[in-house]
């Protein structure tokens, strides 16, 4: 059965780690729905997470293929549920969403964003959330006419799994 | 007091010899001079082979490596010199074969602007490659060499890229070498359980009542060779090699029951089916050797013993799998073994091989009414006529898999053949890469008319660094393996696969390499110690039957139940 399966790797922060871990996608044929590569909690090592729709077994053969590359410390992959994930977008709304104020704050209230900037033509909202969420809020103001841009960042995760288990895969 | 310092290209020279280096092939050009001006001092140090193309120079590094053990090292310009490489580079990947690979690249400062000769190397190795990296600057150089060495050589070996800069070539350092030692160490294998696994292992063998152990390239590579044996007579248990493994257990072993796959023997591929234990070492059951993987060993349980644990049941499931190097597995296993007679079982390989011989051995060997040479006889003939003492390098196609199924051999990397990309041009540039390894052991090429003249080129290496190297010949004037196929499964609708050839003894007399044709068996065996006796390059053409078929044959995607013959 396909889904969503999410790969979290600890990399050596160095050139060409990334394309051998998206030519193990690549090989197969498998899309990247999402990716985010930044610096983890120890010097030197990046954190990356990538998501894809696939197979169970063909994610198995991924990380396999991954925990085999050099340059890569730790890799395991995962379901959404197994991990904390979140999300962040930010929505460029036309600035006669302001015309009904108390509409305005009933959309700020319920969806838990906040202006980060705002002018004669435009706000920028910013939101974080599950994709779910943030598609949400985006649906919502794509149905108002009033989302003139939008931008989402990939997952960026953290573990269930103890600090100490962690340290002791990845040095 | 400082240092004195020297250019990149010393210091990497520098640092080859701190690996111990001391041969290497490969081709100059505009990028990498200040290598070989550097090359130029040191000539004394290093026997360089210059090769007449770059795939050649990865391929004969292929052969070097896997005769002598050592990583083979390979050096390439930049740009058309090193996409050259890459064939060579995917075929070592595919064969975990160790070797380093140099390739020039342009200067730092020119990166990325379609400068002459660029080709964003890295990227387009990466796929193929177990690491590579791209040298900057060239204090980078010796831990980069010393990281290549460790990287291409530990674990399950395989191909490394250094993509040299021209920058780091010409840029002044001081020199430091210190061997690499990894901080979270590669290949390290967490060993803590291969014992309480090796009893477990040795449970399922001393109950099984019909093992069979499938020896791979694994065994060779980690030097099993010998424990392989001794598990074999311990318990009494046959040993069947893949392609790759051949040569790690004698031909003429009691035990050895033949090598398995599409093209292999009757006996071990129905004793894979009727088995209830497959010992699996160092293999990776390709498809070449499973067939239908759904229909693969209805019956077994399966203990893999790997050094790769992304092998583990990728193709067959596996029941037991023990991560380490085939060596201290087996050795910890053997202790526990008990000897089993196991009679049924080894009537049962007797009696497949009773069936193959009738069926189809004795009739590949009686070759044609009119004394024309078929290839099932050519190999047996040259077999027999070096005691399977001889190191045999194969091209790819039918002559492969007839010199698979009708050598003899007696020591262990004696046969040497691209088994996982199956690259055409292989042979002659591998047969000379692995003379120049083992001097002392005769080196026989087979290669077929297709083949031989995808690197022909190289017959000039042979001349220029006068390697001597017996070349055979198998000329049926068609790429036999491909009409094969088209005979069997497209109607004999023989697209393309008829070739027109140039008389080879001529080519082979303007290389100034002694040679000689057959085109009858009564003169076969003459002129194959005709071949033997001379000192020096031969190149032996032997005409065969034009149609010869490779029978037993298990056709793609079919069970090993479906064999046909």
């Amino acid at each position: 059965m396909k889904r969503e399966y999410i790969v979290v790797a600890f990399v050596n922060n160095q050139i060409s780690v990334l394309n051998r871990i998206t030519s193990a996608y690549l090989k197969r044929h498998i899309n990247i729905e999402s990716l985010n590569v930044s610096e983890s909690y120890i010097k030197g090592v990046s954190t990356v997470v990538i998501s894809a729709i696939t197979t169970k077994e063909t994610i198995e053969m991924i990380v396999n293929q991954l925990a085999n590359a050099i340059d890569i410390l730790n890799v395991d992959f995962y379901l959404q549920e197994d991990l904390i994930y979140k999300e962040m977008a930010l929505y460029k709304v036309a600035s006669k969403i302001l015309d009904n104020k108390s509409s305005f704050d009933h959309i700020l209230n319920n969806s838990n964003s906040r202006v980060i900037e705002i002018n004669n033509e435009f706000l920028i909202l910013e939101k974080s959330g599950s994709r779910n969420e943030l598609e949400k809020l985006k649906d919502k103001l794509e149905h108002m006419n009033l989302l003139t841009g939008f931008s989402r960042s990939g997952n960026v995760v953290l573990h269930r799994e103890s600090m100490e288990n962690l340290m002791q895969k990845v040095s | 007091m400082t240092k004195k310092k020297i250019n990149g290209a010393e210091a990497l020279l520098l640092s080859l010899l701190k690996e111990g280096v001391d041969t290497m092939f490969g081709y100059p050009g505009g990028t990498i001079i200040p290598l070989y001006d550097q090359l130029y001092t040191y000539a004394d140090r290093f026997n360089h082979i210059l090769v007449r193309h770059e795939q050649c120079a990865v391929h004969a590094a292929e052969g070097y490596s896997r005769a002598t053990g050592k990583v083979g090292v390979c050096i390439a310009t930049a740009g058309p010199g090193a996409t050259n490489t890459v064939t060579g580079i995917a075929d070592a990947y595919m064969d975990s074969t160790p070797i380093v690979c140099i390739t020039a690249q342009v200067g730092v400062e020119k990166l990325g602007t379609n400068f002459f000769q660029e080709a964003d190397t890295i990227s387009i190795t990466i796929p193929v490659t177990k690491w590579s990296y791209q040298i900057t600057s060239a204090s980078e150089i010796p831990q980069i060499v010393a990281k290549a060495f460790y990287i291409a050589r530990t674990g399950r070996p395989g191909p490394v890229l250094i993509s040299l800069t021209k920058t780091a070539q010409v840029e002044m350092t001081e020199f430091e070498y210190g061997h690499y030692r990894p901080i979270n160490v590669l290949g390290e294998i967490k060993s803590a359980n291969i014992s309480s696994l090796a009893k477990e292992a040795a449970k399922m063998i001393n109950e099984s009542k019909r093992p069979l152990i499938i020896a791979g390239q694994g065994v060779i590579i980690s030097g099993a060779e010998r424990q392989l044996c001794n598990l074999a007579e311990m318990g009494n248990i046959p040993v069947a090699c893949t392609l790759m493994g051949l040569s790690s257990i004698p031909t003429s072993h009691p035990l050895f029951a033949g090598n398995v796959g599409m093209h292999g023997n009757l006996a071990p591929n129905m004793m894979t089916q009727q088995s209830d234990l497959i010992i699996a070492i160092g293999m990776r059951f390709s498809d070449r050797v499973t067939g239908d993987t759904a229909r693969y060993a209805p019956n077994a349980k399966v203990i893999h013993i790997d050094i790769d644990k992304a092998e583990f049941n990728k193709n067959i499931k596996t029941h037991l799998a023990i991560l380490g190097d085939a060596a201290e597995v087996v050795a910890t296993i053997l202790p526990k073994i008990k000897c089993k007679t196991r009679t049924k079982w080894s009537t049962f390989m007797k009696e497949a091989w009773a069936r193959e011989r009738g069926a189809v051995i004795d009739k590949a060997l009686t070759g044609s009414q009119k004394g024309d040479i078929s290839m099932a006889q050519a190999v047996d003939a040259l077999s027999k006529a070096v005691g399977g003492e001889a190191i045999i390098v194969t091209d790819v196609g039918q002559h492969q898999m007839f010199s698979a199924r009708y050598s003899k051999f007696n020591k262990t990397r004696s046969m040497i053949t691209s088994g996982g990309l199956g690259t055409m041009g292989y042979g002659l540039p591998a047969a000379i890469g692995a003379k120049i390894g083992v001097p002392d052991r005769e080196v026989v090429a087979v290669v077929g008319d297709g083949g031989l003249q995808m690197s022909l080129q190289e017959l000039g290496t042979i001349m220029q660094s006068g390697v001597g190297v017996k070349i055979v010949l198998l000329n049926n004037s068609f790429l036999g393996m491909v009409r094969q196929w088209q005979e069997l499964f497209f109607m004999r609708r023989y697209s393309f696969t008829h070739m027109v050839n140039p008389d080879f003894v001529k080519i082979a007399q303007a290389y100034d390499i002694e040679c000689e044709r057959v085109e009858k068996y009564k003169n076969l065996n003459k002129s194959l110690e005709k071949m033997l006796s001379h000192k020096g390059a031969y190149l032996l053409e032997i005409k065969t039957i034009k149609e010869e078929n490779v029978f037993p044959m298990v056709p793609a995607g079919a069970s090993l139940d479906d064999i046909i013959f």
